[in-house]
């Protein structure tokens, strides 16, 4: 076999259950946010809301299900498990890339640093897909293979330029809204963006890094929680950043008015 | 890439109607779009517009040009009536993309 998955960790089923209440929530809320931005680029034909629509799609349900089921269902055979887990780490690999273009494509498209950074990310995770099928060496703990740090890089890498693009230009835009030349909704959700990126970014780095640290190849109960609590956030984010609520909108329209005004 | 047509116009306005240098009538505008969060290679002749209102005469004023407001009133004016073929960026801004994402229906 490629990874070792082993036995769950979990422990205590309330741990379980309570873990996947929070990746469950996120897998909800990406599939509806998925769901109406790729509906909304059916329409327009434009890149932007294609790929974050294809990267909610890919990074908050094509993968974490998978990977879900291939490290709780211990019933299932183990080559269906890999299977399972490794399709989910190619989903990964789609959101990262979706993230990194989306970053370049929306913020930096004319900037040649901006360009080479996007074939950086590219060429990383390239480099780990091709790792993960031909290099790691069956049976050994991901964290203990160079293709996954690299692969860690590659995604971690995407969400930090994604979100340090969008919490940047919140803060250019926040100056325009004193003198009436700026949307707060807009404002807003590029903000709410910028923080879910952040959450995301920061999952990526420290899942691996406290697997390495526990020794564990596979989530532990607090990192599970931990993992489920950054997942409600997230959600939290990018529900009020695609569904806002009347109530929250009439709020920042409010705040906007008193700074304008 | 190359400065808007609004920009541009007003550098020249102040430049006209100021005893500013290019140089300086040319800082002088892009500090106040800085201080806006607008850019000199984006900003468009209604944003320009703004700037000249609520920001351009403290800054003229804080170089020691009298009657600043009422100079950036008028270069407004004439700005409105100004036929630019506005030379801004066509590329979408950011903005424009998550509002066009936020956009129900």
């Amino acid at each position: 076999m490629f990874v070792q998955l082993g036995r769950s960790t979990w422990g205590n089923p309330a741990v379980k259950w309570i873990s996947l209440l929070g990746l469950g929530v996120f897998g909800v809320v990406s599939l509806a946010v998925a769901l109406r931005l790729l509906l909304l680029a059916g329409r327009t034909r434009e890149l932007p809301e294609f790929l974050i629509g294809l990267s909610f799609l890919s990074g908050g349900v094509l993968a974490r299900a998978p990977i879900a089921a291939a490290l709780s269902a211990e019933s299932l055979p183990e080559t269906l498990r890999v299977g399972l887990f490794m399709g989910g780490r190619f989903m990964l690999v789609v959101c990262g890339l979706s993230i990194g273009l989306m970053a370049w494509r929306v913020f930096q498209r004319e900037q040649a640093w901006a360009r080479v950074l996007l074939l950086v990310l590219v060429a990383l995770l390239a480099v780990h897909s091709a790792s993960d099928v031909f290099v790691t060496r069956p049976g050994t703990p991901l964290y203990e293979s160079m293709g996954f740090w690299i692969g860690t890089v590659g995604k971690t890498g995407a969400f930090a330029w994604g979100s340090w693009e969008a919490i940047r230009y919140y803060g250019t835009l926040r100056r325009r809204i004193s003198l009436g030349l700026a949307d707060p909704v807009v404002v807003n959700r590029i903000a709410l963006w910028g923080v879910a990126s952040g959450l995301i970014a920061f999952l990526f780095l420290v899942n691996p890094l406290a697997q390495l640290a526990t020794g564990l190849n596979q989530e532990s109960p607090a990192l599970s929680m931990m993992q489920s609590a950054i997942g409600l956030a997230v959600a939290v984010c990018i529900a009020l950043a695609f569904f806002p609520p009347r109530a929250y909108l009439q709020r920042i329209e409010s705040r906007a008015a008193h700074q304008e005004g | 890439m190359a400065d808007s047509a609004a920009f541009c116009w007003v550098c020249e306005e102040i430049e006209r109607v100021t005893r500013l240098s290019r140089l300086e009538a040319r800082g002088t505008v892009r500090l106040a779009l800085k201080e806006a969060g607008l850019e000199p290679r984006s900003v468009s002749a209604e944003q320009m517009k703004t700037i000249l209102k609520k920001v351009m005469p403290a800054e003229l004023a804080s170089r020691g040009i009298e009657e600043a407001a009422s100079l950036c009133g008028e270069i407004a004016r004439a700005l409105e009536n100004a036929k630019l073929g506005d030379a801004a960026s066509t590329a979408e801004t950011p903005e424009e993309v998550f509002r066009r994402l936020g956009a129900r229906g």
